[in-house]
Order: C-alpha cells, then structure tokens, then sequence
C-alpha cells in the first residue's frame, strides 16, 4: 500500500493541501477526481518527486520507477516525435516506438514529424507514449497521468486506455481526468479529493 | 540592387565634391584596391589582423560562455562577477586600449580589446538565453531522468542556440570595431590597424578607403562564416541522434 498521511502543501500562504490522507493501493488503476484546485496536480507532483511537501510522509513508494505525464505535453520542439519518446526510455529498451505509435494509433511518418507538425490529440499521445516508454520492461512501475485525454477524440481515447489497461499487472496508474468517459472504461477506483480533505 | 544604387550614388556624389581627397570615387578605390592585394605586406597585415582579432572574440565567446553558465548555476559568482562586466561595458574602448597600451606588447592589444568588448556582450546574451530556458521543459527532462550530457544537448543547446547566434553575429562586428581601432593606437607590425594610421598620416584617401571597406568585408565575411559553422553543427547534432535510432 501507499500511504499518504498528512500531507501538507502551501503556496504563498494558501493551502492546496491540507493535512491531506489517503491509501492507495499498490497496483491497478486509480482516478482522483475532485474540483479545480483541490490539490490533484500537486499531490501528482510531489509524488514524482518534482515538489517536496511541506509537512506529512508518503510510504510504500520503495524506489518505485514513476514516469509522469504532464498536463502539457512538454514535448521537445526541435526533434521529431519518435525522438522525444526515445530519449526517454532507458537504454536497451525491448519495445519499439514504432509499436508504441502503432497503438496509440499513430503512423509511422507521424513519428517523423516535430511537434509544431502534430495536431493537439497527437502530441498529448506522444506526451503519454513517452511515460509508457520512460517505464519500459518495469514490472511495477507507477504511470502518473494529468488529464491525459485532453484534446483527444473518443476512438484516440479508447486506445490510450487500452495501452493503460496492457500496462504489467504491478503497475500503478493514478490518473487526474475531467472527462469521466474514457476513464469508466478504465474500472478505475475512485478517490474524490472533495471528500478526502 | 540596392548595393548597386548606393555605389552610383557615391560616385555621383564624389563626382559632385571633385576632390579625390575629401571624398574618393569607388573607382579609384577599386583601382587601389587591385594594387595592394598585389602586395604581399597587404596579405600579412590582413592575415595577422585577423589572427588577432578573431582570437580575442573567439576567447570571449568561450569565457563569456562558460561564466554565463556558472554565474547562473552560482549566485555568488553572479554577484561577483556581475559589477565588473558591467563596468567593462560601460566603459569606452580607447581607455582600455591606452591602459594595456602600458600593460601589454602591441601585438597582443588587437586581441585584449576585442576579447574586453565582446566578452560582456556574450555573458549577457547567453545569461539570459539560460534564464530564458523552459522551466517547464527542464522539470520534464528532471522527471525523465535526463543525463547532464542529455540536458545539455537536447535542451541547453538547441534553446541557447539563437542566443549564441546573436553573440556571434554582434560580437563579430563589434570585436573587428575594437581591434582595429586598438591596432591604430598601438601600431603593431604587419596591421590593418597601421596601414589605415599610414592613411591617416600621409593622406592617402584611396588606402583608407580601401582598408576600411577590406575591414568591413572581412567582419561579414568572419560573421556569415560563424553562421555557416552554427547552423552545420546543429543539422549535424540531428543527423547524428536520426543515424542512431
């Protein structure tokens, strides 16, 4: 399990999250809801690491791979799509990114193209094929996803939870999405960050 | 075109004046111009400028460089080095050329100004072409583990490019101003700088001429050259990342 017990975050005074708890299990697919500004973004953040807390501990993370994908798509403008996805996985990596591309349901020459060449729905794909490729053969690995179906039509939707759903059995998923469709498809358990405070 | 409509204008306007010595017609510089590359003392002058002066702004990008990067990385090296660069800026070149005039040999004094009047201008274009790097792209390169050497040429690099580009083009120009005009205070042999001070002295109009347009083609020629290596080394740094996938 992971434990979240206390936690505390401020920023310029104002709590985003306070003395906030919360179990998590270990593996499968988890979707934390809530309004705007409830501290979903934040709490992803600190669990990647990016942001310490000011008060409060997490445990059972154990050294656990996370690979975070952003609400932007933070993508490398001056190289290709296939190029961002492949710096970011580790070397040796068995999974080709042409098969990544395959099923998020890219072309290969979409692979080719920079960022600036993609439309909106393309580059959020390639943003999350670069998490699914941070964590490569990692068996339990943890997939922070920030509105990862932001700009993306309902059949590319389906394809990014099909991928979420391949991911090895010990992998943990926590996803922050407004748009409940693709996630029901997802059984997620839910945590809603309204009720939790 | 427009090159050409400026020449006809100042031949009709030194047709106009009629006194080679207040102003020289493009012919009769162009004439004097096929004398002196006739010369070998023309081609060592150019040669030992060049050595010079582009040694000076060559050392500047590399220092101005790499203090931009410790001075961002370090802010008591910012707050060190900062006033200094600052004074540097502000202060005339003639100065600095009549104080090393005391510290340093004549030849070496082409190289010292460029290198004192490009420096700052490098530290401040590639200071804030680092502050200017994407946060958001250095926390994503943070989350995916990026090497230093994979920060430095996916994101540092490509980002600071037009910054050093900038550097170049300006520092160029600027370090070719400062160096000659250090040569025409400190006339070491064999100098752009003396030659256009011979001008000066015995009235040669066409020489000066000469000189200074042989200055000016030299600096868009150093300038267009640095361009050209730039824009090689990042399709370079692309086709290698395409040739290893």
């Amino acid at each position: 399990m992971i434990r979240i017990e206390n936690l505390q975050k401020s920023y310029d005074g104002k709590p985003v999250l306070d003395h906030f708890s919360l179990t998590l299990p270990d593996s499968g697919i988890v979707c934390l809801t809530g309004a705007s500004g409830r501290g979903k973004t934040t709490l992803l953040r600190i669990l990647a690491g990016l942001e310490p807390a000011d008060g409060g501990s997490i445990t059972g993370l154990g050294g656990r791979k996370i690979a975070f994908v952003f609400q932007e798509d933070r993508l490398l403008p001056w190289i290709t799509a296939e190029q961002n996805i492949h710096l970011a996985q580790p070397h040796g990596a068995k999974c080709e990114v042409r098969d990544l591309l395959a099923q998020a349901g890219l072309e290969p020459a979409d692979g080719q193209k920079r960022p600036e060449q993609l439309s909106g729905g393309q580059c959020r794909r390639i943003a999350f094929l670069r998490g699914i490729g941070f964590l490569g053969d990692t068996p339990d690995g943890i997939l922070l996803l920030d509105e990862p179906f932001n700009g993306l039509d309902a059949a590319a939707a389906q394809r990014v939870c099909q991928m979420i759903r391949s991911l090895p059995n010990r992998t943990l998923t926590i996803l922050v999405s407004h748009q409940l469709t693709p996630v029901q498809s997802l059984e997620a358990k839910f945590f809603s960050m309204d009720d939790l405070r | 075109m427009v090159a050409l409509l400026w020449l006809l204008l100042w031949q009709a306007a030194a047709m106009a004046v009629g006194q080679e010595l207040l102003l020289v017609s493009p012919m009769t510089m162009l004439r004097r111009l096929v004398q002196l590359v006739r010369q070998p003392v023309f081609w060592q002058a150019v040669f030992s400028s060049c050595g010079r002066i582009m040694t000076g702004v060559l050392l500047a990008l590399a220092i101005g460089t790499l203090l931009a990067a410790l001075m961002s990385r370090f802010s008591f090296l910012y707050a060190f080095f900062r006033p200094a660069l600052q004074v540097i800026k502000a202060t005339p070149v003639a100065s600095f050329i009549i104080l090393a005039l005391v510290w340093i040999k004549s030849y070496a004094l082409g190289a010292f100004a460029a290198f004192l009047m490009v420096l700052p201008m490098v530290w401040a274009n590639l200071y804030e072409g680092i502050a200017a790097v994407d946060k958001n792209l250095l926390e994503m390169a943070k989350a995916y583990r990026f090497s230093f050497g994979k920060k430095l040429r996916y994101l540092y690099l490509p980002s600071l490019m037009p910054y050093f580009a900038a550097a170049c083009g300006t520092g160029i120009g600027i370090g070719w101003k400062a160096g000659i005009a250090a040569e025409v205070l400190g006339l070491p042999k064999n100098s752009i700088g003396k030659a256009l001070y011979n001008a000066k002295i015995y009235l040669e109009m066409p020489d000066l001429f000469c000189w200074t347009a042989v200055i000016i083609l030299l600096s868009l020629l150093f300038e267009k050259l640095a361009a050209w290596i730039l824009r090689a080394l990042t399709s370079r740094l692309a086709a290698e990342k395409e040739a290893q996938r």
